[in-house]
């Protein structure tokens, strides 16, 4: 029971972005993110996975306690936790946008990139799918998709989902509508794809495509990633702004367009939602100033949902 | 609206730093990376009309702070507020002609014009230069001194009886304050009936000086008056003659006849009536020879001054005439005159006032009147010519000229009876009067010919006698006068040409009059006597009536002054007319006491505006600054939360 003890000072899904990035790399990183997350669950309010038993496994801390098989604590004064059949069932894809605007950050020495955000989220959403034992494959993509890893189960292939993150680097222009259909094109099977990006992106082409995902039977999570600056302008008189992906240049009188732009971003994000929600896709919007724990707890909510 | 240091105005120049600023902004500013254009730019699309509109509202707020503040720094004021004014070389032009004389309802006309010019004059800061300029006086020279001694002859300006020139006035202003002014604000002050004949003609500006008109409204009383006194038809009355005078009257009363009446030495001797645009002929008693002054009056009416029209005459015995040579014509015709009485007739040239010498005959030097009568033929010219040497004549006759018959040239305005009998007459045979190299002094030339040939000269001998030369013979072979009604009243005047100088006159007011070399006196119409200097010219006629002027108890002449008719015409100009009349002149009229008061002294310092300016500028500024800031009320949010925005991860979709 040493993790019911657990502090809130130490769990780290619970940190600011810049405060994980100082502990480590990535594979440390996100072990320590979603062993927070799991002591954290103890006191939510969600409840367990599925309902038919498989086996039995060793207790780790954050494992839900409700799943603590006490007959066998009983006989071998050992905890074990009930597993489900159907938790290995589900097949999840994560997707992870590396065009040039996610290596964008609006205060580099505070604030991480999107891109690093987005791997750090990939990286603690494949640990935590992978003990619950589904399969997980990741794919990054950017004007066309990169070569990715096929989803598979066990433990072992968390590392090589992270070896696949890891060197991701952020360059030219994004098609998100092409990627998604290239890889709706690839996944035979029924699963979970999860969409990190910033979406900026060709709005139209990217919602045909994540509706094709979800004719075809997929559940599609998408994590819309917000660095604070673009919700508000710079705190600058006039300046041409460049768009790292075209190169274009718009002069903008800052003052001008500060409650318009503003308004703006509200009304993009707001359409998201609008015309996801209709499709069962959820959609998130996640700042990258902000713990990872509440993005882990949204992908909960949604693999609650599918049992 | 003024400014008190105008060269701050320049400071407006500035208001075009926004402007420009404004035009360039857009293409300055920090390149910066940004993803998010694509919210950037519908941003800008759904906002540029309310962002251009927010801009230029901020354009103007700033460039109406520039120009504020620069009105402020030139420390505008309000002339209309306050009676504080900038000092002012101020003309004021009184108008005291006659016809200001005139009453019009309860007041003349020229109180009223008294009451603007103190009202003017009370006004006056110390720092003020004012003169005061009579346009009815326009002899006197411009008053100036300090308010109250100008407050003073104003008030005891009176109207004159000569009449006013306001372009000539308003010239002399302007160069009174141009010469005057010292670095103070011109400005005149025309006060004035505005009677139309004192301004005949347009009157473009000399100088930009701001005029202030006082503008009558009201039309003018209806007037009459005696516009001409003509004795005995031109010809002064002969001692012991009786006579006639023909009074003239005129105004725009037409139909309502006026009692007219004659007086002579301030006895009323005759009356009658006449309508205006009448006359009205008046027996004229027989008097003894000698100095005569009169008048002639009508009843009173709006404007005394013209009711009554002097006149001053000499009243001589019949002269004695003496004829040499063969002139038969003339003969008859002197014979005629003797026997009404009009001259008469001796035998000998040194015994009479007056020889005509027929063909030059008998010609000598002399102090009497010679009338020369050229002869018949041409052939008797040169004898003619010996006779004028001998005299000490330098006119020579010339041959006659050209064919046909000649006219003799038109005396238009005489009211002399000479000239419309002259007009019938023909002359055919005209000899050329040709004039010395030197001409003597006092030549000129009495009666001409319509082509301009002189018929009839005037000139002197030796001995200072006055002398005619007539250049045709008075034979009905050489002109048509014998035998024409003119013939009596062309001698009667030859004779009357006797008088060395005219001792009598008739002058306008303040005309100068050339005085005897025996003067010493003249003796004014009111009985008093001034002594004046013989032999120069006095000024000092210029009240109507009649002048005595003196030696001792001699009585050497007289002169008659009166007011020119024209200034009885009492027709007023108006607005457009004022202003067709003085072209270019910066006019300001008034008709109102009020008015008056405020149009007075243009250059008004009122109360200063620079701290509504400045006020004006916080306020703009405050406007300004909440524009601003609806455009930039996020900066503000974002620094005040320490740079720290909060967006939040949301499950959009939760249980959507």
């Amino acid at each position: 029971m040493n993790d019911a003890r657990t502090t809130p000072a130490d769990r780290a899904d619970l940190l600011q972005p810049h405060e994980l990035a100082a502990l480590g790399g990535m594979e440390f990183v996100a072990r320590r993110v979603v062993e927070g997350f799991l002591a954290g669950l103890h006191r939510s309010p969600h409840r367990g996975f599925s309902v038919e038993f498989a086996e039995h496994r060793m207790y780790q801390p954050g494992d839900d306690l409700r799943y603590i098989d006490w007959r066998m604590y009983g006989r071998s004064d050992r905890y074990y936790i009930k597993q489900f059949e159907e938790e290995t069932n589900l097949r999840a894809y994560l997707l992870v946008d590396a065009s040039a605007s996610m290596a964008w950050s609006s205060d580099p020495g505070r604030l991480p990139p999107k891109l690093w955000y987005a791997k750090q989220l990939a990286a603690c959403m494949a640990l935590l799918l992978l003990r619950q034992g589904d399969a997980v494959g990741a794919v990054a993509f950017a004007e066309r998709t990169t070569a990715g890893i096929a989803p598979r189960g066990g433990r072992r292939h968390w590392h090589q989902v992270l070896r696949a993150l890891e060197p991701l680097e952020a360059t030219g222009g994004t098609d998100a509508g092409t990627a998604l259909r290239d890889i709706a094109g690839r996944l035979t099977r029924r699963g979970l794809v999860i969409l990190f990006s910033d979406l900026l992106v060709d709005p139209e082409s990217t919602r045909l495509a994540l509706r094709f995902l979800r004719h075809r039977g997929h559940e599609v999570l998408v994590f819309h990633l917000l660095d604070p600056g673009e919700r508000e302008l710079p705190g600058v008189g006039d300046a041409r702004f460049v768009d790292p992906e075209t190169g274009e240049e718009l002069p903008v009188s800052v003052a001008d367009l500060r409650g318009e732009y503003r308004d703006a971003v509200d009304a993009a994000l707001e359409e998201w939602r609008r015309t996801l929600a209709p499709q069962g896709i959820d959609y998130v919007v996640s700042a990258t100033d902000a713990p990872m724990a509440d993005a882990l707890r949204a992908y909960l909510a949604k693999r609650e949902r599918l049992g | 609206m003024g400014v008190v240091t105008p060269l701050f105005l320049l400071l407006g120049a500035a208001a075009a730093v926004p402007l420009v600023l404004h035009l360039l902004q857009r293409h300055q500013g920090p390149r910066l990376v940004f993803p998010a254009l694509r919210y950037l730019r519908r941003a800008e699309r759904e906002s540029a009309r309310r962002v251009r509109l927010r801009q230029l509202l901020l354009l103007l707020l700033r460039m109406a702070v520039v120009l504020l503040l620069a009105a402020a720094a030139a420390r505008p004021f309000l002339r209309a507020a306050g009676d504080a004014h900038e000092p002012t070389a101020l003309v004021i032009v009184l108008d005291n002609s006659m016809s200001t004389g005139a009453v019009q309802g309860e007041q003349r006309v020229l109180d009223v014009l008294k009451e603007r010019a103190l009202e003017t004059v009370a006004r006056a800061a110390p720092g003020d230069r004012l003169w005061l300029l009579r346009a009815g006086a326009p002899w006197e020279p411009a008053l100036t001194a300090d308010a109250a001694t100008l407050a003073d002859a104003i008030r005891q300006t009176e109207a004159t009886a000569a009449a006013a020139d306001l372009g000539a006035a308003l010239e002399r202003a302007a160069t009174l304050v141009a010469a005057g002014a010292e670095g103070r604000a011109p400005e005149i002050h025309l006060l004035s009936d505005l009677q139309a004949t004192a301004l005949p003609r347009a009157l473009a500006a000399t100088a930009a000086v701001p005029v202030v008109v006082w503008l009558p409204v009201d039309d003018p009383p209806p007037n009459a008056w005696v516009s001409a006194t003509i004795i005995g038809g031109g010809l002064p009355p002969l001692a012991g003659r009786r006579s006639t005078a023909t009074v003239e009257v005129a105004g725009d009363r037409a139909g309502d006849s006026v009692a007219v009446r004659l007086a002579l030495d301030g006895a009323i001797v005759a009356a009658g009536t006449a309508a205006p645009g009448a006359a009205a002929v008046l027996p004229f008693p027989a008097r003894p020879a000698g100095t005569l002054t009169g008048h002639a009056e009508i009843d009173p009416d709006a404007l005394r001054a013209d009711d009554r029209r002097h006149f001053a005459l000499r009243v001589e015995p019949p002269p004695t005439v003496a004829l040499t040579g063969q002139a038969p014509f003339v003969e008859e015709a002197l014979q005629v005159l003797e026997e009404a009485g009009r001259l008469r007739r001796v035998g000998s040239v040194a015994a009479a006032d007056v020889a005509l010498h027929a063909g030059g005959e008998g010609l000598a030097a002399g102090r009497a009147l010679a009338i020369v009568l050229p002869p018949a033929s041409a052939v008797a010219l040169p004898a003619l010519e010996r006779r004028l040497a001998a005299a000490g004549v330098a006119w020579r006759y010339d041959p006659p000229e050209g064919g046909g018959e000649a006219a003799f040239a038109p005396a238009e305005g005489s009211p002399d009876e000479l000239a419309a009998t002259l007009a019938e007459a023909r002359v055919r045979t005209a000899y050329g009067l040709r004039a010395p190299a030197a001409p003597t002094a006092g030549d000129s030339v009495l009666v001409a010919l319509a082509d301009g040939r002189p018929w009839a000269v005037r000139t002197t001998r030796t001995g200072g006698g006055p002398t005619l030369l007539l250049a045709s013979p008075l034979d009905e072979a050489a002109t048509t006068l014998p035998t024409s009604a003119a013939m009596l009243p062309l001698l009667d005047r030859l004779l009357a040409a006797r008088r060395v100088a005219a001792p009598v006159a008739a002058v306008a007011p303040g005309v100068e009059v050339p005085l005897p070399a025996a003067a010493d006196a003249v003796l004014l119409p009111d009985g008093t006597r001034e002594a004046v200097g013989g032999g120069t010219r006095w000024g000092g006629a210029v009240a109507p009536g009649a002048y005595r002027i003196l030696a001792g108890d001699s009585v050497l002449g007289a002169v008659a002054v009166n007011p020119d008719p024209a200034e009885s015409e009492l027709a007023r100009l108006d607005r457009d007319g004022l202003a067709a009349g003085l072209p270019g002149w910066e006019l300001h009229t008034t008709s109102s006491a009020g008015g008056w008061r405020r149009a007075v002294f243009q250059r008004r310092l009122g109360s200063e505006l620079w701290r509504w300016a400045l006020a004006a500028v916080l306020v703009l500024l405050v406007v300004e600054s909440l524009v601003a800031a609806s455009a930039g009320g996020a900066r503000r949010h974002q620094g005040g939360s320490g740079g720290e925005p909060a967006p939040t991860a949301q499950p959009a979709a939760a249980d959507a």
